[in-house]
């Protein structure tokens, strides 16, 4: 089965890096599994401060195979629906302003409205235009983690560092299991 | 009686943006103003960073076009490390970064054209929302959609052939680059899966020129009028007039023609352009110093340099460029004709990837120079949305002290505003109520300029359309949010 993990977030405003920050921990366990130089991604001061907060950076993790694709963006766009089109499971990450759960995962279904926001699209919209365009039969699931902070800023808060840590684990479990998801 | 009616956050607009339109009590539209987001916190954000930082952080201005920004503050720390100005880079350097800035040009000009002007464009501004959007496109015409999509792909393949990565790319270092092309990274690019290759690159840029000036003869009353002002227009030209979209001198044209900032270094920017603040507005309004506020604002982006530059460099965008000018004429201040001009820069960016891509000058392995150290450093570039300034200054301990940008949006911010106020008094004078498409011409006009507002936080569910209709006293006559 061919997973694909996408964050997305802007690593510049505090806790909406939660996305990013995911993939940069699982890359850098793939990285400590196969014995290469953590591979930290655009994270700067941010990662460093991540790993100062969460201390689970050296984790190797068998679960993050070299098979799943990892990938993070600012934003959601069009051409995502090209990258879901080529995945069986495909988990979107995203931070959250609004839920009571530190971590919640729930399954997406395509949705042809577009938000009221900019070029970016949502997780629905990204699946609606991959069923479309390339008849993608993948399964989306979108996580969202609870943030707090929203500033222009770098660093997680104390509380986006404890919920991510929960997420990483999530989605190894996810990951470790290597089957499709059910609500 | 004066009615104030607020129409905000723009939708399909990077960043959040509020409109506020005021009408008299003759039903007439007095005022109309967008208020922007902007970018002054991020000035003060990468003070006291070490300035070899800056390519890379800077990036976080936005999501759409962090690579202007990237190459922006390395062609300003160029002139701080003894590089010099554009031409001192090796090379490799200069082809590399080149490279990478087309690639960026591509990506953004395709995914402003198929996710934001299409749907008007091909639906109609006042058709319903739930079809005048991308999904709608693409169940209507697949096979444009499928196109653009590969088209941005590509685009974004090539910045992380050249930048180390698709988002917060390392690629630009002061002084140089950090990698070259590597021959497999450029096969990839030349011929890539699923005809992500450059000749359907060039040839797909061309099919969507094809398609506006289609589009353009059936509708050409709409395209032609649908929001029209003179104004002055300012770019970066190469040395010998062209189209340079990484490196030139500034060239400003009056309504006229006629050049009011003759091919200037831009390392002497600010004895040409000021900056004004307005007390409703964060962002700034900049203006030619020599013509003052009230008649130096200029446009900027795609327009405005089909208006500044002699000629294109490269045969296929040319030939489209001379068919262009002998359709507008010598000075074009027709908003939506954006979208050609946009369409014909990214068939230019198509064509000069093509031909870099060839160019074994790309494997070679000089990177980097350096000279005597300056304090200060300005680069300019040509974003897909204008030109973007970057001014820093640096300590002897190798830490930002003084930050300056003048973003793309931030150089059109009068320009939309006189927009905005032309389609509101077109559409909006003696109307009780905002109807769905008056929302939309006013957003089909701003769009035009694809204005990057600031990339705001977008955790789910923060970005509602509020509609807010105020009175003469403050009185909330209607509002309309939509989630």
């Amino acid at each position: 089965m061919k997973i694909l993990v996408l964050g997305y977030g802007n690593p510049g405003r505090a806790d909406d890096a939660l996305g990013p920050l995911l993939i940069e921990e699982l890359e850098r366990r793939r990285a400590a599994l196969v014995g290469t130089a953590p591979a930290v991604r655009g994270g700067g001061a941010q990662a460093a401060h991540y790993a100062a907060t969460s201390g689970a950076t050296q984790t190797a993790s068998p679960a993050v195979a070299p098979a799943v694709d990892l990938a993070w963006s600012y934003e959601l766009a069009a051409d995502h629906a090209y990258d879901l089109s080529r995945h069986d499971l495909t988990i979107f990450v995203d931070a959250a302003r609004r839920q009571a759960q530190a971590v919640r995962l729930r399954s997406i279904r395509p949705s042809r409205s577009v938000t009221f926001s900019t070029h970016a699209m949502t997780p629905a919209s990204v699946l609606a235009l991959a069923r479309e365009l390339y008849r993608a039969k993948s399964e989306v699931h979108l996580l969202t983690i609870r943030g707090y902070r929203w500033g222009l800023r770098e660093g997680l808060s104390p509380g986006a560092a404890a919920n991510l840590a929960a997420a990483v684990k999530l989605v190894e479990g996810i990951l470790a299991a290597g089957e499709t998801l059910s609500d | 009686m004066t009615t104030k009616v607020t129409i905000g956050p723009v939708t399909r607009v990077e960043g959040h943006g509020k409109v506020t339109i005021q009408i008299n009590e003759k039903g007439e539209v007095e005022q109309s103003r967008l208020h922007i987001v902007e970018f002054r916190g991020f000035e003060r954000f990468v003070q006291g960073r070490p300035y070899w930082e800056a390519p890379v952080l800077v990036q976080r201005l936005c999501g759409i076009c962090p690579v202007s920004h990237h190459l922006a503050a390395a062609k300003a720390m160029d002139v701080v490390v003894g590089a010099g100005t554009g031409e001192g880079l090796t090379p490799v350097a200069e082809k590399m970064r080149r490279l990478m800035h087309y690639g960026q040009i591509f990506q953004s000009h395709t995914l402003h054209f198929f996710h934001l002007a299409s749907p008007d464009l091909l639906f109609g501004y006042d058709a319903d929302p739930a079809k005048r959007n991308v999904i709608g496109v693409a169940l209507e015409y697949p096979e444009l959609a499928r196109h653009a999509v590969l088209m941005r792909k590509w685009g974004q393949e090539v910045i992380a052939a050249t930048a180390g990565k698709k988002i917060h790319g390392t690629g630009a270092v002061p002084g140089g680059v950090n990698k070259n092309l590597q021959p497999e990274e450029r096969d990839a690019l030349l011929a890539g899966p699923d005809s992500m290759n450059a000749d359907t690159m060039v040839e797909w840029a061309l099919s969507a020129v094809a398609f506006f000036k289609d589009y353009y003869r059936a509708h050409r009353e709409f395209i032609d009028n649908f929001s029209h002002f003179p104004s002055n227009h300012l770019s970066l030209v190469r040395k010998d007039g062209a189209l340079d979209l990484y490196h030139g001198v500034i060239r400003a044209i009056d309504p006229e023609g006629k050049r009011i900032i003759d091919d200037v270094d831009y390392q002497d920017y600010l004895l040409y352009i000021r900056e004004e603040v307005r007390s409703w507005s964060y962002m700034k309004f900049p203006f030619i110093k020599t013509l003052g506020p009230e008649r130096g604002w200029y446009r900027v982006g795609p327009l405005a340099r089909l208006n500044t530059v002699d000629f294109i460099p490269s045969p296929l965008a040319q030939k489209e460029f001379e068919e262009y000018k002998a359709a507008t004429g010598r000075v074009n201040d027709r908003c939506m004709h954006t979208h050609w001009a946009r369409l014909i820069e990214a068939l230019h960016a198509a064509e000069m990837i093509r031909s870099l891509l060839r160019d074994p000058g790309l494997q070679g392995t000089n990177l980097c120079v350096a000279g005597p150290r300056e304090k200060r450093g300005v680069g300019v570039i040509e974003a897909p949305r204008g030109t973007l300034f970057h001014e820093y200054e640096v300590s002897d301990s190798d830490q930002i002290t003084m930050c300056n940008l003048i973003v793309s949006t931030t150089n059109n911010n009068e320009p939309m505003n006189r927009a905005v106020n032309f389609v509101a008094r077109a559409m909006m004078t003696g109307k009780q109520k905002i109807t769905e498409p008056m929302m939309n011409a006013v957003e089909v006009a701003i769009r035009a300029y694809d204005p990057c507002l600031s990339c705001a936080t977008h955790a789910a569910g923060r970005m509602p359309l509020e509609i807010t209709m105020v009175g003469p006293k403050g009185d909330l006559i209607d509002r309309r949010e939509i989630d």
